[in-house]
């Protein structure tokens, strides 16, 4: 049961973690935030610094759950996976979007 | 290892470098040749091409392969690791030179390279094999 | 580089659309047998007893007689005597073989050629057989394995079976996939910035463009080793037999060195010696295996020159729990159960070579992952089918205007090769559920369906793809959606009607994931092609299908200056 649970965190992980990167840039920032692109400037280094953190989480996720190369084969993947979801959210619901990043800094 | 594997080698492996420079040396008189003709005979050259990427990158990878294969052998590695090492290289190097039979700019080049590489390459390989039967 | 990837992308990704589709769809090959003969719906079995199952099970069969009649001649010498009648062939090799994937078994008996030409070969005539591991009972061959045998073969081979021609195809097309690839990124080299980049409101060719962008990239290490690991498994055997012609004496030698190394026999004494307990041995197997910290079950058992004194038994470990296949083989000597060697641990080479096609055989237990295999595969036919929509829809007015058919014929083309072969293949199961389950000839109608089902698929959306010649809508791709929906809806009420096993059943009572499995893809494959029919209605009707108005203002702006 416990690989079942870290598999789970681990999807969830890559998802969270592709999200983050996809909002980084300044395009997908105007379209979750439905802003124009010249008033788009997300905080891109905590944004990238939480996305390849939270990938790299999932990957510590996917090497406890399974051996080294099965592990290594679930993370790809689910990355693969995660980018597809995140690419889909953007272009069909992109205020589910901003579940990941709710609050705003005035940096 | 015998002395004769090694020159034999060295020579054909000569032979090869003098081909190809002089290959590229006739670059110039070819690029000429072709921009007359180019009206007439492009339908022509793309189907070289192909063949030749296609074909000619064929028999390098077999060139290669084998030469790969009985060298390493030769050189005192199993023989099925270096059959599974080099079959595997293999796929790569011909999406290399597949790639850069159209990248090149004259399909001339390209036959002589891919087509008279891989004969010289098998030719060496068979070489080695004679060498190490015997 | 953009001619290359448009023009061997175009006429190769035809064949890579089956590769990809029935290599999908051979993830859950097992799975999709088992839906097909309903009479092995039970669960998974370990290796059974070798000495009171396998053993008594394999000295009934007798050498198959196609075999007999195909190969004998060629193996015989006429020169040293009379050939030995079929039923007298001396039994020379026992096998069998367990996956966690499969409940049945897979076992055989290699008999030998007496008075052969080459003595030192290989000379056998096989008898393969599918057990039921739980009785050793023989399982019928002619009902055919419409997962293993059909889809799997399909997505390697093309069912083309002429001097391996489909398997020669196959490689050159994975090859052209590498090279798509790598031209893909050339011509498109805003990898990153573009990685999420989707907008389905813009028109189709640019729509198109960005999911066959999206798939590409979002999954290119999935595409780029699928197709070399393809090339790689099968490299010494068909692409680049260099080891068996040119160099085939240096192989020799090398067969004879390893044979005395392993101290293996290679060769039958010709000396009659008593078996002893191949099961006591199969003990020992998972005895040293559980000391060397990995522990496991056996994948794969064969007995060499049997009845022999130099019979010895090599036994191997089931790879369910790691990319790598079967391996760890242990060699004991037959006629006293003593170890004769165990093969060493693997060098950095073949461990490398054993990882690459564990990876694309995928025989590892993991469901999750398995699952994951089959999203790549299908982005992979998607990237490949929205490389086709783009290449009409890029070209289709230019053609209108200049009154040539290419538009059309590639457009029908690419309709057979995605609506077509899912009706295809979803048509061949719903054949098996109709036809009886003992019919005599049952594996061909199922054949024929197939191939009839794709064929018609080819006419109907040549004839309805006249549109697509004066620029206009495609009305095929919708019509065969529908026939798509009606396909997988009949296959799954079907089974429920022919064998009993619906979806309450499956899930909750008397679970079996692998028909459930079957068919809640069914259903899903149903929902996805009503929801395409459905949207394409509607964008042909011309009704607008876009989110909110300030949403899309919002986007398409965003959209249009990044790209400006």
């Amino acid at each position: 049961m416990p690989e079942a649970l870290y598999l789970t965190a681990a999807a969830l992980l890559s998802l969270v973690g592709m999200a983050w990167l996809a909002l980084s840039m300044d395009v997908h920032w105007a379209q979750v935030k439905q802003i124009s692109l010249a008033d788009s400037h997300p905080p891109k280094a905590i944004l990238k610094a939480l996305g390849y953190s939270a990938l790299f989480v999932s990957l510590v996720a996917c090497l406890v759950a399974d051996r080294p190369s099965i592990a290594a084969l679930v993370w790809i993947m689910l990355m693969v996976g995660s980018a597809v979801s995140v690419a889909f959210a953007l272009a069909n619901r992109p205020r589910w979007l901003k579940l990941i990043w709710p609050i705003e800094f005035k940096a | 290892m015998s002395i004769e594997v090694w020159h034999s080698c060295f020579y054909l492996l000569l032979l090869l470098k003098i081909i190809i420079i002089s290959v590229y040396k006739s670059k110039r008189l070819i690029a000429t040749q072709m921009a007359s003709v180019q009206a007439r005979s492009n339908h022509k050259l793309i189907v070289s091409r192909i063949l030749a990427a296609l074909l000619g990158g064929y028999a390098f990878v077999w060139g290669f392969s084998s030469l790969g294969i009985a060298g390493l052998a030769a050189l005192g590695v199993d023989f099925h690791e270096a059959e599974t090492g080099v079959l595997m290289l293999a796929f790569l190097v011909f999406l290399c030179v597949f790639l850069w039979a159209f990248a090149s700019t004259s399909v001339a080049r390209v036959w002589a390279v891919l087509a008279g590489g891989g004969g010289l390459m098998t030719l060496s390989a068979w070489l080695v094999q004679q060498n190490m039967l015997s | 580089m953009t001619w290359v990837h448009t023009w061997f992308g175009l006429v190769l990704g035809f064949v890579l659309m089956v590769c990809f589709f029935f290599g999908s769809l051979s993830v859950f090959d097992r799975e999709i047998d088992r839906w097909a003969i309903p009479e092995t719906r039970f669960d998974a079995q370990p290796m059974p007893s070798f000495d009171k199952v396998l053993l008594p099970a394999l000295q009934q069969l007798e050498p198959d007689e196609r075999d007999y009649a195909a190969n004998m001649p060629r193996l015989h010498d006429p020169a040293k005597g009379e050939m030995t009648p079929r039923t007298e062939l001396p039994v020379d090799e026992y096998w069998a073989y367990v996956t966690h994937r499969d409940p049945v078994l897979s076992a055989g008996v290699g008999y030998g050629v007496p008075l052969a030409k080459n003595p030192e070969d290989h000379n056998h005539i096989h008898k393969n057989v599918t057990l039921d591991p739980r009785t050793g009972a023989v399982l019928p061959d002619d009902k055919l394995k419409i997962g293993s045998h059909w889809f799997y073969p399909m997505h390697y081979s093309l069912q083309l079976k002429w001097k391996n021609l489909g398997i020669w195809i196959v490689g050159l097309a994975a090859l052209m996939m590498l090279a798509a690839l790598v031209t893909g990124v050339i011509m498109h080299r805003k990898v990153f910035r573009e990685f999420f980049t989707f907008r389905p409101w813009k028109r189709t060719q640019r729509a198109s463009l960005d999911l066959h962008n999206l798939t590409g990239v979002v999954a290119l290490p999935f595409h780029f080793f699928f197709a070399f690991t393809g090339l790689v498994i099968f490299a010494s055997f068909y692409f680049l037999p260099v080891t068996s012609t040119l160099l085939d004496p240096l192989h020799k030698q090398h067969e004879i060195h390893e044979a005395a190394a392993t101290g293996l026999p290679h060769d039958a004494a010709g000396v009659p010696a008593p078996m002893s307990s191949v099961d006591a041995m199969v003990e020992e197997a998972k005895r040293r295996w559980a000391a060397r910290d990995m522990a496991g079950e056996v994948g794969f058992l064969v007995m060499h020159h049997v009845g022999d004194a130099n019979s010895y038994v090599s036994i191997y470990r089931a790879g369910s729990d790691r990319v790598a296949l079967v391996g760890e083989g242990i060699h004991f000597k037959t006629s006293t159960g003593e170890v004769l060697s165990e093969d060493p641990p693997r060098t950095p080479v073949s461990e490398v070579n054993e990882f690459l096609t564990g990876l694309h055989l995928q025989h590892f237990e993991h469901w999750f992952l398995r699952w994951l295999y089959v999203l790549g595969g299908l982005l992979g036919a998607v990237c490949i089918a929205t490389g086709f929509i783009f290449f009409v829809e890029k070209r289709k007015s230019q053609h209108a205007r200049s009154g040539s058919n290419g538009s059309r014929v590639v457009d029908s083309l690419a309709v057979t090769t995605v609506t077509g072969m899912v009706m295809a293949a979803v048509g061949m199961l719903v054949m098996n559920r109709i036809l009886p389950a003992d019919m005599l000839g049952k594996a061909d109608w199922e054949k024929a369906a197939f191939w009839t089902i794709w064929g018609v698929s080819f006419l109907h959306a040549y004839i309805r793809s006249a549109p697509v010649a004066l620029g206009l809508f495609n009305p095929a791709w919708r019509e065969q959606c529908w026939g798509v929906v009606v396909l997988s809806n009949s296959a799954v009420l079907l089974n429920w009607a022919t064998t009993g096993d619906h979806l309450i059943k499956t899930i909750f009572t008397n679970t079996y994931w692998p028909v459930a499995g079957v068919d809640l893809s069914l259903i899903a494959c149903g929902v996805i092609g009503a929801w395409a029919a459905l949207k394409l209605a509607r964008r042909e009707r011309g009704v607008s299908v876009l989110p909110k108005k300030a949403e899309k203002q919002a986007d398409s702006e965003a959209g249009e200056v990044a790209h400006a």
